[in-house]
């Protein structure tokens, strides 16, 4: 039997329609799960379109600036945090204090020919060699090289923010943000003087929000390299075994 | 009949793009707003292999991750997340194990013994020997890292040395710094 040609020319026309629009909202899902799910890879920092946003992270280094380092981390809920800070004489010299309701309770002091360890009441002091265990604590972890400021500004989450009040020392302060790890931090650099003045690190240990507040003050500091002290083992990191005691 | 074949096609292409779609939005979902893991790490210099604080045999160890992302080490299994946890007090911080009970403390809660297990550290109530301590920050500017200081030991949280297996320690007399990929 001969079909009835015009009934099945529009079923042909109604079936080719919805193949159409089902590929087109195959379409659109995909490109848009895909385009949302790239956004957040890349982990992109909203940048303003203005073009302040596009300054260049200009700091200068201050790896040989004498200065005092204060470093308060916070828990989150925690008002108070610890205090600890690194005094460096701009020469290779630095003393690294911890502190507990705001006294010293430990200080590492660190020349290039020696390592000594001061603690307690009255305040014993340990001479060690030279640290070169290659351990990745070091008093440079808190300056800013050269090397440090470029890699900064080549990251793509580096955003310029403006100028604020500078929260120590006065003055206004260029403002820039990166991520990093588990990190986020807001560079504070003095306007005039280009230097870095405070680091807010906003980041977590595991499931725990730390902030740490990081300030930069440059002035001259004298490191106290302790004269009474005993000699330690050879190996600075080695620790007894307690449990064959 | 045809027709029919089609509509029941269309809806499997609609249905399975959905799916797609939706899997691939998911990841946005899931990730938006939270800290995502990471190993918590001390790194060496030298060789770039990061030795993470995981544990075996019962005990708080260091285990060579030289991926540094919960990769490669064999000391990883079970796998092991750290979180800080408040002691109570300002500045004051128990290391915790985010799949287990317990926070990094005197191995058998023995205030003599400086190596570490995890001991018990209640919300409320006298936790173990040893799980006090006091974090900082210590990265460098490209990295996130912390330091820990012990309040019993009075000394600093780090492992025997640099190796697979390596017993974390409460003792030691200077900071290691404890990150996450500090090498960009």
């Amino acid at each position: 039997m001969e079909k009835d040609s015009s009934q099945s020319g529009t079923t042909k026309r109604r079936s080719t329609s919805w193949l159409w629009l089902a590929a087109a909202i195959v379409v659109l899902i995909v490109v848009g799960g895909s385009i949302a799910y790239f956004n957040h890879k890349t982990n992109k920092t909203t940048v303003s379109s203005s073009p302040a946003s596009k300054k260049t992270y200009d700091l200068v280094s201050n790896v040989n600036l004498p200065m005092l380092i204060t470093v308060n981390t916070r828990q989150q809920g925690d008002n108070i945090g610890n205090i600890t800070t690194l005094q460096s004489d701009g020469k290779g010299n630095y003393t690294y204090t911890l502190f507990l309701d705001g006294k010293p309770i430990n200080t590492t002091t660190y020349t290039p020919d020696a390592l000594y360890v001061c603690k307690g009441t009255p305040t014993a002091c340990v001479k060690y060699p030279p640290d070169t265990s290659s351990n990745d604590f070091q008093p440079t972890n808190y300056l800013y090289s050269t090397d440090i400021i470029k890699k900064i500004n080549a990251l793509k989450t580096t955003a310029y923010q403006g100028q604020k009040p500078c929260p120590i020392g006065g003055g206004t302060c260029d403002v820039w943000t990166y991520s990093v790890a588990q990190s986020k931090k807001t560079d504070y650099v003095n306007t005039a003087t280009k230097r870095l003045v405070t680091v807010i690190d906003a980041g977590h240990f595991g499931k725990s929000s730390i902030t740490s507040k990081i300030t930069y003050q440059y002035q001259d500091e004298h490191i106290n390299v302790p004269t009474n002290y005993t000699d330690a083992p050879a190996e600075p990191q080695a620790s007894p075994d307690m449990s064959h005691r | 009949m045809l027709l029919t074949k089609l509509k029941k096609i269309r809806l499997v292409i609609v249905s399975k793009a959905s799916v797609a779609g939706l899997a691939l939005a998911m990841p946005v979902i899931l990730m938006a707003g939270s800290a995502s893991a990471a190993s918590w790490c001390n790194y060496n210099s030298i060789n770039g292999h990061g030795y993470c604080m995981s544990t075996q045999g019962g005990r708080v160890t260091a285990c060579d991750d030289p991926s540094g992302n919960h990769g490669g080490g064999s000391c990883f299994t079970p796998y092991i997340d750290f979180s800080l946890r408040s002691a109570g007090s300002p500045g004051v911080s128990e290391i915790s194990a985010d799949n287990y009970t317990g926070c990094v403390g005197d191995y058998g809660n023995d205030s003599s013994n400086a190596s570490t297990d995890l001991e018990r550290c209640p919300s409320a109530g006298n936790a173990g020997w040893g799980t006090k301590q006091l974090a900082s920050a210590c990265s460098n500017p490209l990295g996130s890292g912390y330091q820990f200081y012990n309040v019993h030991w009075t000394a600093f949280v780090g492992p025997q040395d640099f190796f697979s297996g390596a017993k974390e320690y409460l003792n030691k007399p200077t900071a290691w710094c404890f990150a996450v990929n500090p090498y960009v």
